[in-house]
């Protein structure tokens, strides 16, 4: 049940009404049940695996904090979580790689390929517990007893397929107060949620027909088709993503729960590090938290090369997480090379820069990190090496002239996409500078009604809720 | 040498490693309050810490760090201890 | 019952207040939804067989060669599949001067037909003379595939109301009506707020879009027979190639129990119907009523409609269809889905898979209906 379809809206509905009809007690058991049955809605075998990976956590926990052998169950955890990411995520990847290298050798790969359904929301929710088990073991959170708490924490279904990547330490002390309705609270979450919505189906569902059509098959193009579809995928990619976050966060807050931020204006960074600040941020600070700061505080005698070091490391295990193969791992490189540069190049970045007016050079600091970021997603949307090069040396060359109208978006919703676009940014901005929402209880109610029919019928008519093809092919 | 001093001195490391002479340190800052303390200046500040007060950190107190008291207490609990 | 205490919650609290509002909110939207939709239909930009690539590509056909063909076999892709329109002209007496063209699509069953062809018929650029319609029971779209454009497209009021109607007069459990109560009341909700409408202008445009140079690659004999592989064009429904279609027919002759199976449930059926005749009084009033409101439109713009009922159906289908079947009249009705009558339509060596028969199968079948279109025509005919 994905959030931009009639189910979700219909679900929803039904557990939010029942949710505040309810008396406080039972809404922590009741959004455990609802969770449950979302989730069997993705996939039953996925709430089997799931429902072992909570268990096991459960135990670990308490385990960490209570038994003698905190370390080794601190580890256990660990790799029991990340053993079962890389079976289902992982094993065939290196498997075929193992082949290939084989191969060189002259030797055949006994072990064979899995055939394994990826469950819904498992590179979330590992990454959740491995959290959890660090704190606990950091003592910076106690281990939560209450089994039905504990499962809810990780059941929690407006983040359970997408994330954030939110940490129990947030998320478990909330469960445990009363929530009560409060009418701006929840008018306001329905507005985000509709301003996700319309991120999600006017603006990134749009622009991939597009992108689809051109990375489906580089080598038809050259030049422009490839560079506006490598820019309209960064985008595309941003409004997916921070709209389904912000129907995420929205759902939550219906229900008074606040989960972390997750994106903020990302494309307003000056710098690749200051990007990774903005971009996925529950992911990013994750990533922060367990991973690189363990490592480059392991490696300090290294100084520098240290904190290189870990930079890359933690790139790559990003790339990889973001997605299985080669595309990926590159993606990572790139990205750990242009943090790396910025942090050997700090001061004398500061004295250059200093030459100019501060306001012309944010300017372009933010341009030339927008190029950068749209040139490493072209990297990670390509779908293979091959392609990846083949888009990257035919950028400038405009021996096939394709006309942008014809990869798939007619003029007319090529022109409702830019609009939307623009849209976007200017109330990103305008939020940065003050609330939106708040600007909008301010008007008098006829205004305020309008805007509201309005925004429905814009992403009724304007969004594209099936991508229009029928899934039955055979029939 | 008391929490204090232990303080003092931090400060004086801050303000070396971080660049910037009108930095406040008390017990309760965080990362969050000094601009420049940022995940790649920690690493270097706590490399300079250790050298300046020939300790060593584990792993656990490092990650347990959740202000510059947390620091001070346990770079006074190594002094003692040694 | 409403209790009074509801009504004071309903009002006085906050949440009440908020319900009240986003139900005005929903109302408000639907209005203008409705108003936008018939500006849509003012300025009429897409066809109305907009919804597939097939659909608009055989529409598009028959439009344009309207002075020739002049008989439809409409239905599904079993209809498709097996029933051969050059063969059936060829055994047809030819004083009749028929013309037909095989108007079958995939998964266009009950409803969305019964949509097709009062739009057909009322298409001024399209003259007929015969049509034969498939009957098929109301099936009800499962998750995937709610909100697709195939799927919304058709729900006009009254084929809404037909579809709900009928559904709840059907020998279908009640989990199955209340399913199919929902999903068909989503899809009439998402046809009635446009859903999507200016994605669907797009994605028509790009992919369904047909030239005149694909018409001409056809040439005048094309009669709508078989698969629309490498025909349509780009529509993720009809991807099916010729490849697909032999991993159909491979995966099939592993195990043909299913046939069995149908095979089976024919005769059963049959044979029921046959020892306890009063049990086809227990017909779906609501599906028959509307096949006699077609036939009667139909005979008035003089059209004769023949329904079918093709072979290989489930075992609920023929509970459902037979009772019906049996109260239509005898001149416009075909029976071919009796297995115990016609065993070779349940053969495996005439199959393509399971609930399909192969171009050999196709060729028998439509022998045997082009024999009994001339039994029934003929006292028509005098």
């Amino acid at each position: 049940m994905i959030f931009n379809s009639f189910s979700f809206l219909i679900f929803f509905t039904v557990f939010t009404l029942i949710y505040f009809s309810i008396s406080g007690k039972m809404r922590l058991w009741w959004i455990l049940f609802a969770s449950i049955v979302f989730y069997y809605f993705f996939s039953p075998i996925g709430l089997v695996i799931l429902s072992g990976v909570i268990i096991f956590n459960y135990l670990t926990g308490i385990l960490i904090a209570k038994s003698g052998y905190k370390e080794r169950m601190l580890w256990l955890s660990i790799l029991g979580n990340i053993g079962l990411l890389f079976v289902y995520k992982y094993f065939n990847f290196f498997n075929l790689a193992a082949t290939d290298l084989m191969q060189l050798a002259g030797l055949h790969n006994p072990v064979p390929l899995l055939h394994l359904i990826i469950p819904i929301g498992i590179s979330f929710y590992t990454l959740q517990a491995i959290g959890y088990n660090v704190d606990v073991y950091n003592e910076l959170q106690q281990p939560e007893k209450k089994f039905h708490v504990f499962a809810t924490c990780f059941l929690f279904f407006p983040k359970i397929a997408q994330g954030p990547v939110e940490r129990p330490r947030n998320l478990i002390p909330q469960l445990h107060e009363e929530k009560k309705f409060d009418y701006l609270r929840v008018t306001d979450a329905l507005k985000l949620i509709a301003w996700g919505l319309f991120k999600k189906v006017v603006i990134a569902d749009r622009l991939s027909v597009l992108v689809n059509t051109v990375y489906n098959d580089p080598h038809q193009y050259t030049g422009l088709p490839l560079i506006l579809a490598g820019l309209l995928y960064t985008v595309q990619l941003y409004a997916d993503f921070s709209g389904y976050t912000d129907m995420a966060l929205g759902a939550s807050e219906v229900m008074g729960f606040k989960l972390m931020k997750n994106f903020n204006r990302p494309f307003a960074a000056t710098s690749v590090t200051d990007f990774w600040k903005r971009w996925h941020i529950s992911f990013s600070t994750w990533l922060y938290e367990y991973l690189y700061n363990p490592l480059s505080l392991t490696w300090r005698d290294l100084k520098k090369t240290g904190m290189v070091l870990a930079i890359f490391f933690t790139f790559v295990i990003s790339g990889l997480w973001h997605g299985v193969g080669w595309v990926f791992v590159l993606w990572g490189v790139i990205n750990g090379i242009a943090l790396a540069y910025e942090l050997y190049t700090v001061k004398w970045r500061k004295k250059f820069w200093k030459k100019f007016s501060p306001r012309v050079s944010m300017q372009v600091c933010k341009i030339i990190t927008f190029i950068f970021t749209v040139l490493s997603f072209t990297f990670a949307r390509s779908n293979s090496l091959g392609d990846a090069g083949y888009i990257f040396t035919h950028f400038f060359d405009l021996s096939k002239s394709v006309s942008p109208f014809a990869l798939g978006l007619n003029p007319f919703n090529l022109l409702i996409a830019i609009g939307a676009i623009v849209l976007m940014e200017v109330i990103q901005y305008y939020q940065s500078k003050e609330s939106v929402r708040a600007i909008i209880a301010s008007k008098p109610v006829r205004v305020r009604w309008a805007i509201y029919c309005l925004a429905i019928l814009l992403i009724l008519n304007l969004g594209d809720f099936s991508g229009g093809s029928f899934i039955y092919i055979q029939f | 040498m008391d929490q204090t001093e232990i303080l003092a001195q931090v400060t004086a490391l801050f303000k070396r490693v971080f660049e910037n002479e009108h930095i406040n340190v008390a017990m309760e800052t965080t990362a969050d309050d000094i601009d420049e303390w940022d995940s790649l200046n920690h690493t270097a500040m706590i490399g300079e810490v250790e050298k300046h007060f020939s300790i060593r950190f584990k792993l656990k107190e490092m990650l347990g760090f959740k202000n510059v008291g947390d620091m001070v207490r346990t770079i006074d609990a190594k002094l003692q201890g040694a | 019952m409403i209790s009074a205490e509801a009504v004071s919650f309903i009002f006085n609290s906050e949440m009440g207040k908020l319900l009240i509002k986003c139900l005005f909110l929903c109302l408000v939207v639907l209005t203008a939804s409705i108003g936008l939709s018939a500006l849509y239909k003012r300025f009429n930009p897409l066809p109305y067989s907009f919804a597939s690539g097939t659909l608009h590509f055989k529409t598009t056909y028959l439009q344009t060669h309207s002075d020739s063909i002049n008989t439809l076999f409409a239905g599904s892709s079993r209809v498709m599949r097996e029933i051969d329109p050059h063969l059936f002209d060829s055994l047809v007496d030819s004083s009749l001067h028929i013309k037909s063209f095989n108007y079958g699509v995939n998964w266009l069953a009950a409803s969305e037909l019964f949509y097709f062809i009062d739009k057909l018929t009322n298409d001024s650029s399209v003259h007929l003379k015969y049509i034969f319609i498939e009957l098929s029971k109301i099936k009800f779209v499962d998750f995937p595939n709610l909100n697709t454009t195939r799927v919304t497209h058709w729900y006009n009021p009254h084929d809404y109301w037909f579809t709900i109607n009928s559904t709840l007069h059907s020998n279908s459990s009640i989990l199955v009506k209340a399913a199919s109560t929902a999903s068909n009341s989503v899809s009439f909700i998402s046809h009635l707020l446009n859903l999507g409408y200016v994605s669907t202008l797009n994605d028509f445009s790009a992919t369904k879009k047909i030239t005149e140079e694909k018409m001409k690659q056809l040439g005048n004999t094309y009669d709508g027979f078989g698969g629309m592989e490498g025909v349509a064009g780009k529509d993720v429904m009809e991807k099916s190639t010729e490849e697909n279609v032999l991993n159909r027919t491979t995966r099939f002759l592993k195990n043909t129990n299913g046939l069995t199976l149908r095979k089976k449930w024919s005769q059963y059926e049959f044979t029921k119907f046959e020892k306890q005749p009063a049990l086809l009084d227990q017909y779906n009033p609501v599906y028959l009523e509307r096949l006699n409101q077609m036939t009667d439109q139909l005979m008035s713009k003089g059209i004769y409609p023949v329904f079918l009922i093709t072979p290989r159906s489930e075992k609920e289908q023929y509970e459902e269809l037979l009772p019906i079947y049996a109260h239509l009249p005898a001149q416009h009705k075909i029976e071919i889905c009796d297995s115990r009558k016609y065993p070779e339509l349940y053969a495996v060596e005439n199959s393509l898979d399971e609930t399909h028969l192969n171009k050999k199968g196709a060729r028998i079948l439509t022998k045997i209906l082009a024999e009994k279109f001339s039994q029934i025509h003929e006292p028509l005919a005098k």
